[in-house]
């Protein structure tokens, strides 16, 4: 077993490779506080990718409703509950360590590699068919009849909506767990994909991804997993010229919480400094979005912005000890973030860099007791040659009708 | 300390053998004590090893244990396995038989295992006995696995599944029939040839000579693979007369969701080629195997029959105590 650095832990840990392997990460930003869970997402996804014969219980784009929903069921409390019968009272975090390096402080628990048996490759458990199947069932329907009408008692005052896909991990754990060595993650953009030639349907995949994003198919006998959308990252969609893309499921998302991009990352798979890139911005100068369930060890690349209204006990156990302080800034944004904010789905191409064209004082409003200013700026997306792609202001544009419509 | 003691003596007896072995360059795979006779028959035997052919040769047994040697590791469901080989027209016949109460024909779930069988070989005959699990880069194995799930055809829905449409449905949309994966195509054999030079590196050979097929019966699974004395490919060995080669077997039981690494594995034996005719016993030979008795259809019907007596009595019981009529039995 070599080590590897994951930053998101503060620390080395063990892993079975040396590295991450990738020179450019496919990465992204979901901002929780506006998904709706409408699933135009998983519709886009699944009509895109999963709609063959034996793909009937997958859906590589999920979106589930948090605290008591998951796809498949329980799959988060379950690998914790593995976690922690494995390190009892030890998954904890030493926040007071911060530094450039070590962003969330250093996690002293145990990842799923370190957990692990010498039986095994990661901690991890193989989901049956059952929990697979009726997704995002009773997570928010009416759970009984009453002469007032239906209740809803789980909720208890708050949920929010999780969206998932495949984390692409830097330290993939089917990749780790794979005995055939039929995954890998690509160097030029750090997508892992399973060899559909080489895959042999032992399902250690399955059992080893924290997040269960790899899925077995019956009527081949391999597991299949989330492919990134690869085609439109690389560019071969007719629509952008050669240029990448996001996938399928950011480029349908109707509440525009997501935002794509493609990070450099150096050798031990920190970020490359690049303040001017929204996604380095938003998870490292303004560290307003977290990894999902860091502690798993996989160093995930999906990144979140924690939904505000959610207590913090239960977000700090799904994105680490940055939630305080990512609500805080998220809350009260500056106006270089409120700015990146807008970049949301404003265009399909993948946005490389972004400048900030300061505009005049539009409004004040009051946020947490105080005043707070919003100025009309603008946010300029760029592609990766710094080619202008997208421009968006703060204030959403006012259109007046003309009296006569010519339509109808 | 005192309980700690023969751990280190166990420990540095190890480190002892470890340090010989290393010294003399013996490898302990060689110290086999166990030879397979393939024995010459002057008729095809076929493939089904419950014919009374194959049942009436006295098998060699070959005892099995869970792989402990690299990650994933576990197994150790089947104790030992039965071989019997014969050979005939120059081409070799290998059955093995052993006992799963479970068998498993589909890999039909998520959570569905196929049962499924090995033998492994040196990829070239009468080359130094390669590593035990999975052969070494520069001694590479050739291996035949049988699996029950490829003897069938493909799952469909899965249960109480429904789907109005499948827009495609060809082959480009099965993926892994598409990329080519051996398991995955539409006509397929259930046994198939593979190589391997290490762990992770089990890769598809030419499997057109190899013919093979599993049968179900009482209990055990028997399961007969035929190939040519001459391999059809690379990394193959050719069968002789006049050389015995190394073999060593695998067994899964998909019911405990053995796959891949975990398994029951034996150590290498030696199968040697020979004119005799094979040894035969009554077929009826009993003990080989545990006493196997088919789940029984009347227990679930004496449940039944119980359970339909109970609720129609509590039904008459019930409707006599609302009826006016009937018996009094509420409180006045």
């Amino acid at each position: 077993m070599t080590t590897a650095y994951n930053w998101q832990l503060g620390r080395d840990m063990d892993y079975r490779f040396e590295g991450g392997g990738a020179k450019r990460q496919f990465a992204a930003v979901f901002n929780i506080n506006r998904c709706i869970a409408c699933q135009t997402c998983t519709m886009a996804c699944k009509s895109t990718w999963t709609f063959s014969p034996g793909q009937e219980l997958m859906w590589w784009n999920n979106v589930e409703t948090k605290p008591y929903g998951g796809y498949p069921r329980h799959w988060d409390v379950r690998t914790l509950e593995l976690l922690e019968e494995a390190n009892p009272g030890g998954q904890v975090w030493d926040a007071g360590q911060h530094s450039e390096a070590a962003p969330y402080g250093r996690f002293e628990g145990k990842t799923v590699f370190e957990a692990a048996s010498p039986e095994q490759r990661a901690v991890g458990y193989l989901p049956a068919d059952e929990e697979w199947s009726a997704p995002n069932r009773f997570e928010d329907h009416g759970t009984g009849w009453t002469a007032k009408g239906t209740s809803l008692p789980e909720h208890e005052g708050w949920f929010f909506y999780l969206a998932r896909i495949c984390n692409h991990c830097t330290y993939p754990a089917c990749l780790a767990a794979c005995p055939r060595n039929a995954i890998y993650k690509r160097p030029e953009d750090g997508i892992v994909l399973i060899d559909q030639e080489r895959c042999r349907g032992y399902r250690k995949c399955v059992e080893a991804c924290p997040y269960k994003k790899s899925m077995y198919r019956p009527s081949t006998g391999t597991s299949e997993k989330c492919i990134g959308c690869y085609p439109r990252v690389e560019g071969t969609d007719p629509l952008t010229d050669g240029h990448p893309m996001e996938p399928r499921c950011m480029a349908a998302c109707v509440g525009k919480i997501r935002m794509q991009g493609l990070v450099s990352v150096e050798a031990d798979g920190t970020w490359t400094p690049d303040p001017e890139h929204p996604l380095y911005y938003l998870v490292h100068e303004e560290q307003v979005a977290l990894p999902l369930y860091p502690q798993f060890g996989t160093q995930p690349n999906i990144y979140y912005i924690p939904p505000r209204w959610v207590p913090r006990d239960y977000l700090r156990q799904m994105f680490g000890p940055g939630v305080d302080h990512a609500i805080e800034r998220y809350t009260r944004p500056s106006r270089r973030l409120l700015a990146v904010l807008q970049l949301f789905r404003a265009s399909q191409q993948t946005i490389f860099s972004f400048d900030v064209d300061e505009g005049e004082r539009v409004g004040e409003v009051m946020v947490g007791g105080r005043p707070y200013e919003i100025f009309n700026d603008t946010a300029i997306g760029f592609d990766a040659d710094g080619h202008e792609i997208v421009r968006i202001r703060v204030e959403e544009p006012l259109h007046e009708r003309p009296l006569k419509v010519n339509s109808i | 300390m005192r309980r700690a003691l023969p751990k280190l003596g166990v420990l540095m007896v190890l480190v002892v053998v470890a340090v010989m072995l290393r010294v003399t360059e013996a490898n302990p795979a060689q110290a086999q004590t166990l030879t397979i006779g393939a024995w010459r028959v002057s008729e095809d035997p076929g493939l089904d090893g419950s014919a009374p052919e194959w049942q009436s040769i006295l098998p060699v047994f070959v005892p099995t244990t869970a792989q402990q040697i690299t990650p994933p590791m576990g197994g150790g469901a089947v104790e030992r396995v039965g071989i019997r080989a014969v050979h005939w027209e120059d081409q070799l016949f290998v059955m093995l038989e052993w006992s799963d109460f479970t068998p498993d024909y589909f890999s039909d779930r998520s959570e569905a295992f196929t049962d499924a069988a090995a033998i492994q070989y040196p990829a070239e005959a009468g080359s130094e006995v390669p590593f035990i699990c999975m052969g070494l880069a520069d001694q590479a194995v050739n291996i035949w696995q049988w699996r029950s799930d490829q003897q069938g055809e493909l799952p469909g829905l899965p249960p109480n599944g429904y789907v109005d449409l499948y827009p495609q449905t060809d082959d480009l949309h099965l993926t892994a029939r598409a990329a080519g994966n051996p398991l995955s195509q539409e006509v397929r054999s259930p046994v198939h040839n593979l190589v391997a030079g290490g762990f992770g590196t089990l890769t598809s050979s030419d499997s057109d000579a190899l013919r093979g097929q599993g049968v179900y019966s009482d209990g055990r699974w028997m399961v007969v693979y035929s190939r040519p004395f001459e391999p059809a490919g690379e990394l193959q060995p050719a069968f002789s007369p006049d050389q015995p080669i190394d073999v060593a077997f695998a067994v899964w039981d998909g019911s405990r969701q053995e796959r891949d690494g975990i398994k029951s594995v034996s150590a290498f034996t030696r199968l040697a080629i020979t004119p005799e005719d094979p040894p035969r016993r009554g077929v009826a030979a009993t003990g080989d195997w545990p006493a196997y008795t088919p789940p029984s259809p009347m227990l679930a019907y004496s449940i039944g029959f119980i359970a339909l007596v109970v609720i129609v009595a509590g039904a008459v019981w019930f409707y006599l105590r609302r009826r006016p009529d009937g018996p009094d039995v509420e409180e006045s």
